[in-house]
């Protein structure tokens, strides 16, 4: 439902330094409407990272970053954001899973006002599109890895988000349920949501993934499709050609 | 028991216990979920100093503990979100400092340290009309934010990373629980006390969340737990003649002792049903494993002390974390 036509998502020269340490040096990245973009790269290459930026959870000391349009500081639209963090339930481990997964809710509600129906019914739909109705009144700490990951990923779907943004969700996740997830996300695609999903490996999610972008050392590597990602001998989520690197990367950007 | 009600002073107390018991386990909740079990403790020393600077200037103990207590609460949180008290070093400083600064300043009002003790394990005696007045118009403070907004503070005590991306101010947040948890502390002197207040806070939310399933009820239950034992405590203590704050935190110890069986009851009722997950249906086709056992020297039967599962057309017994289904001369394994 987003009237600008612009990207929904831009970054320009992104720089974060961690503890001193440069992670990202000068991102420059831009996904659209509707568009799913992989974001690939081994471990310590900075994908986490760059997400966390694009979010504003962590400092950017050089460069910017656009949400539909708005600068990052002034974005105040954050339902339309979707985030999936990295795995990390301890602290929420006694609630239930419906309680986390209202949660989702809060950017479309209001202090002091009690959820709507339409706030429910948001929960209900994530929760079914993520198989996990059953578990509804059960403690997030009973379920298993995998069946947590997919209430993370429930809690952003609830927000109905335009864009969606994982971090590794595939993480610990047998194939089956990355294929279901698979299905969940096209469907949202389809629906015009714009998908940036973190992966260490491609694998069941690799159809949907129409871009792919490879970071190297807090730099883009590779921005283009999936496909000619695998053919320039450089799997996707590992390292082990670092003689093969694609032309241009050293610039920080590839323009498309 | 009746008598109790009779004196004026003991209706104040009670009333001040009822209001303590409900706001201290409603603002613990959160303080519980960020992991700062041991803040109300800290604020406690720091509501020491307003208790000593009030003794000093022959203020109302009440207000002016509120007033400092918030006042070093704000300090500790805004120093936390600069980052620059990782350490607990500047934090034991802080609250050691107001401990030390409350006996110091009481000995120069010439009340020295036993005058404070009233303060610390609480007193059933000196609650007066303005004191509870002052403990109702607080607690409400307290209480209206700690359920009104509790969608806002659980996620933000529970994961701040995500409220941010919810667009909650998470700084904001954070600030209001410490400073209604101050509130909390300051208004608890008179009844449990400002060394026990934080047990008053921690105690009856373990309890609660090994007594209910999920972050609501589980508020719901806290401040079941905290107004019985508070209640409870203060009425005992006017029979025993003790500071009602030890009486207070024993009881909640006590129900926290109870939980614990009690949740193992329940959740052992609960989990008949899912002993084993059931196969995707994706690998439904491959069938259900059909695993020989060596030998099995028990026949299963009903009543043979094995916990009993209805399985579509045969019963399965419970066997080592597996289920055990008679089948022609063998058992197979579910």
């Amino acid at each position: 439902m987003s009237l600008t036509a612009g990207p929904v998502l831009s970054a320009a020269d992104v720089s974060v330094e961690l503890g001193g340490l440069p992670v990202l040096r000068g991102i420059t990245v831009a996904v659209q409407a509707g568009q799913a973009v992989a974001l690939l790269g081994g471990n310590g290459s900075g994908k986490s990272t760059l997400v966390r930026a694009l979010l504003g959870l962590v400092p950017i000391q050089r460069g910017s970053v656009e949400l539909f349009g708005q600068p990052l500081g002034s974005f105040r639209r954050w339902s339309a954001i979707g985030y999936v963090p990295q795995q990390s339930t301890a602290s929420l481990s006694g609630a239930k899973v419906k309680e986390v997964v209202a949660s989702g809710r809060l950017a479309h509600r209001r202090p002091f006002v009690p959820p709507r129906a339409a706030d429910r019914a948001a929960v209900t739909d994530a929760l079914e599109s993520v198989g996990l109705s059953d578990r509804a009144s059960d403690r997030l700490s009973v379920l298993s890895g995998g069946q947590q990951q997919r209430v993370l990923i429930a809690r952003a779907l609830a927000g109905q988000p335009e864009l969606l943004i994982l971090d590794e969700p595939t993480a610990g996740v047998d194939l089956a349920h990355q294929s279901a997830l698979a299905e969940v996300l096209s469907g949202l695609i389809h629906a015009g949501t714009a998908v940036v999903v973190v992966l260490h490996e491609v694998g069941a999610l690799a159809p949907l993934i129409d871009r792919a972008v490879a970071l190297r050392e807090g730099r883009v590597a590779y921005d283009g499709p999936l496909g000619a990602l695998a053919q320039t001998g450089q799997r996707a989520g590992h390292e082990h050609h670092p003689d093969v690197v694609v032309p241009g990367w050293l610039d920080g950007a590839v323009e498309r | 028991m009746i008598e109790l009600f009779s004196y004026p002073f003991m209706q104040r107390a009670l009333l001040a216990a009822l209001l303590t018991g409900l706001i201290a386990p409603a603002i613990g909740t959160y303080i519980v979920q960020r992991r700062l079990s041991l803040l109300g403790d800290g604020l406690g020393h720091v509501a020491i100093a307003g208790v000593g600077l009030a003794l000093l200037t022959g203020q109302a103990p009440i207000p002016v503990a509120v007033g400092v207590c918030v006042a070093g609460a704000v300090v500790v949180e805004l120093l936390r979100q600069r980052g620059k008290a990782t350490g607990d070093v500047g934090l034991a400083i802080l609250f050691y400092g107001g401990l030390a600064a409350g006996v110091l300043m009481s000995g120069i009002a010439g009340q020295g340290a036993g005058a404070l003790s009233q303060y610390l394990f609480g007193s059933l005696t000196t609650v007066t009309g303005r004191d509870l007045v002052v403990v109702a118009a607080l607690a409400v403070v307290v209480l209206v934010p700690a359920i009104g907004l509790s969608p806002q503070l659980f996620a933000v005590s529970s994961d701040e990373e995500f409220a941010r991306t919810q667009g909650l101010r998470t700084g904001v947040y954070n600030l209001l629980i410490v400073i209604l948890a101050a509130i909390t502390v300051a208004l608890a002197m008179r009844t449990v006390g400002l060394l026990l207040v934080s047990a008053l806070m921690v105690v009856p939310v373990a309890a609660a969340q090994n007594l209910v399933r999920g972050f609501y009820a589980a508020l719901a239950a806290a401040i079941v737990v905290g107004v019985t034992v508070s209640v409870g405590g203060a009425v005992a203590s006017f029979y025993a003649d003790t500071a009602p704050g030890a009486l207070i935190v024993v009881l909640a110890i006590g129900v926290f002792a109870l939980s614990w069986p009690i949740s193992a009851l329940v959740r052992r009722r609960r989990n008949v049903a899912p002993v084993l997950p059931e196969p995707l249906d994706d690998d439904v086709e491959l069938g259900a494993p059909h695993v020989m056992t060596e030998g099995h020297p028990h026949r299963h039967q009903p009543g043979c002390g094995h916990r009993v599962v209805q399985h579509g057309d045969h019963t399965d017994f419970l066997h080592e974390g597996h289920r055990h289904a008679a089948h022609a001369d063998h058992y197979d394994e579910h």
